[in-house]
């Protein structure tokens, strides 16, 4: 039953038929198959979608969609260049700091794209970037909205794997700001080596008037993690008041947004919000079916079985995460995954909360490696370049990640340090 | 006749898309109030967090017909984008039928679900029972199958406008 599934959503795919009709008509081939009672379907579909923490995604959509209309990523832009502006290469390291602030206002990398990379990409091209590379390093940099907190994959993989999404946030900071900066290290050096760049610190702003008009927005997280850290409010109120507070940012203090802007923000945060709800919902009846047939224990087992050690184990689960990221979108495959490897990882010894930023690290490659990736389609789209076209200049940043990825698999204090210095005493 | 279903559908998509939206709105309010009762009135309400979850659910069953009729859903489209026009076609039929099936299965068990839901009464709001949450599967799956209809005949293809 459970192959039968797994073809079902395989031929789906293929045919180009949406990830979440994909992953429904497999389950309901499953239960079909299974003779159990189709009502299954509708429960499990209802009950996975039918928890508090989930509240957190469409409100961080929503906040985000508030901030990027709020003239808060422009403002952004120039507080980074304002900092690392100045050397040679300034410019793309400049995406790299402001995808790295962007991420902690926001949960998702495809909006980071959106907002930082239709300002961005076009100044780097004006400044004789090529655009490829203009493209590559604004969907690399992206990913960091998925790592720094808040996150929405860290939301679905604490609800899924029951870790603390508190403990996941604070784990994300470390590995975050660990591969911005050995982004930044990696354009920096790249840039001497081919000579660009050399003017990039033209036209900035001094630090601190770049730091005085990017103030509230630079606030932001400091009002989310501080309300969840601080124990005043838990991951999904603190999105809630994102919301509000994007919005008296946005409307009242730096009055880009009128009553017409919020009609058009609430449109596209809803359609966002059910496309990946929708997707929630279907994996999470996938994820039931095939918990119910036995399949994470006896890939469990033979995991236990074939690798030995917690080092080879996180080595196979990292190759296998590389190839499922290539073509399964993130949310699905975090919901169907976490349930079937976490149980293993913690007979090994792996703290759940480190193999959830190995996880998330890993996945997000996946939204930067072709043939499914949707950072690249976002930053193609923005860089009006064709996806072919941008294969030779990404390889080294996704190289950068890879090895970044590493380091955060095989060195658990980089996320694990700061979580346990707010969690345990 | 394609016009005038056009025309119905977009009433419908359009109806169902402001229902999500105040959905979303009232959702976002409700967590904001419920920081409010336990901080500043220090009475915590118990009915915010189970009526937060229920009109997200209500958000997402009222959303999905706009996400199906812009194209919005997220695909693996690479055999999409290699194929000429004629076999785009083909595909836009399999991929309307695959989504009206399993819609029909939302709307039809949804349906049943819900009237066994009715002598349930939800956890917190002891007045009400569960009927009005699963309400939303079958009557977000009729308003679904309107938009995938209207796609297959008016085919957009937003994916990337609204993907996360």
């Amino acid at each position: 039953m459970s192959f039968g599934m797994l073809l079902t959503m395989i031929v789906c795919f293929a045919l180009t038929i949406s990830v979440a009709v994909s992953i429904g008509l497999a389950s309901i081939f499953g239960i079909q198959m299974g003779n159990a009672n189709m009502l299954i379907s509708v429960k499990e579909m209802f009950s996975s979608i039918n928890k508090f923490p989930l509240a957190a995604i469409p409100f961080f959509i929503l906040a985000g969609n508030i901030m990027e209309t709020g003239g808060i990523s422009r403002r952004l832009v120039e507080f980074a260049k304002s900092l690392v502006g100045g050397v040679q290469g300034g410019l793309p390291m400049t995406c790299v700091l402001t995808c790295m602030i962007f991420a902690a206002v926001s949960g998702s990398s495809v909006a980071t794209t959106f907002a930082i990379g239709a300002i961005l990409i076009p100044a780097l091209i004006k400044h004789g970037y090529p655009t490829s590379y203009a493209a590559s390093l604004q969907a690399t940099s992206a990913e960091l909205g998925v790592i720094i907190p808040p996150s929405i994959p860290m939301i679905l993989y604490g609800v899924s794997a029951e870790v603390s999404i508190g403990e996941l946030f604070i784990a994300g900071i470390g590995p975050g700001i660990f591969i911005g900066l050995m982004l930044m290290l990696y354009v920096w050096l790249h840039c001497k080596y081919k000579g660009w760049g050399k003017n990039d610190g033209e036209g900035r702003l001094s630090v601190g008037k770049a730091t005085w008009q990017a103030g509230w927005a630079l606030f932001m997280p400091v009002i989310i993690l501080g309300g969840i850290y601080g124990g005043i409010f838990t991951p999904t109120e603190a999105s809630a008041v994102a919301v509000f507070y994007a919005l008296i940012v946005g409307a009242f203090i730096y009055r880009e947004i009128s009553v017409k802007d919020l009609s058009s923000i609430l449109r596209k945060s809803v359609v966002s919000s059910a496309v990946i709800m929708f997707i929630i919902a279907n994996a999470g009846l996938f994820a039931f079916l095939i918990t119910r047939a036995g399949v994470p224990d006896a890939i469990g087992s033979w995991l236990k079985e074939v690798l030995k050690t917690p080092g080879y184990f996180l080595l196979g689960v990292n190759m296998a995460l590389f190839v499922i990221g290539m073509f399964i979108e993130t949310s699905a495959a975090i919901i169907v995954l976490a349930p079937i490897l976490v149980p293993v990882a913690i007979v090994f010894g792996i703290d759940p909360v480190h193999f959830g930023m190995v996880m998330v690290v890993n996945l997000a490659m996946g939204m930067i490696t072709p043939p499914f990736g949707v950072n690249l389609f976002a930053a193609c789209t923005v860089a009006r370049i064709s996806l072919d076209r941008i294969i030779k200049d990404l390889i080294p940043f996704v190289g950068v990640i890879f090895a970044c990825l590493m380091v955060v698999t095989y060195l658990p204090d980089l996320s694990l340090y700061l979580r346990d210095l707010v969690y345990k005493k | 006749m394609k016009q005038t279903f056009l025309r119905f559908e977009r009433y419908c998509t359009g109806f169902s898309l402001i229902v999500a939206c105040l959905m979303l709105a009232i959702a976002a309010s409700l967590g904001l109030f419920q920081i409010f009762t336990r901080f500043v009135i220090e009475q915590p309400a118990e009915w915010t967090e189970v009526l937060i979850r229920f009109s997200l659910i209500w958000m997402v069953f009222m959303g999905i017909p706009t996400a199906f009729r812009q194209g919005a859903m997220v695909s693996v489209d690479v055999l999409y984008r290699w194929s000429p026009s004629n076999v785009k076609r083909v595909l836009d039929f399999v991929v309307c039928f695959a989504a009206l099936v399993l819609i029909t299965v939302i709307i039809w068990w949804g349906w049943d679900y819900a009237n066994r839901g009715k002598v349930q009464s939800v956890i917190g709001l002891e007045d009400v029972s569960m009927f009005w949450a699963y309400l939303a599967m079958p009557v977000g799956g009729v308003f679904s199958a309107i938009g995938v209809v209207g796609n297959l005949l008016d085919p957009q293809r937003l994916e990337l406008e609204t993907a996360q």
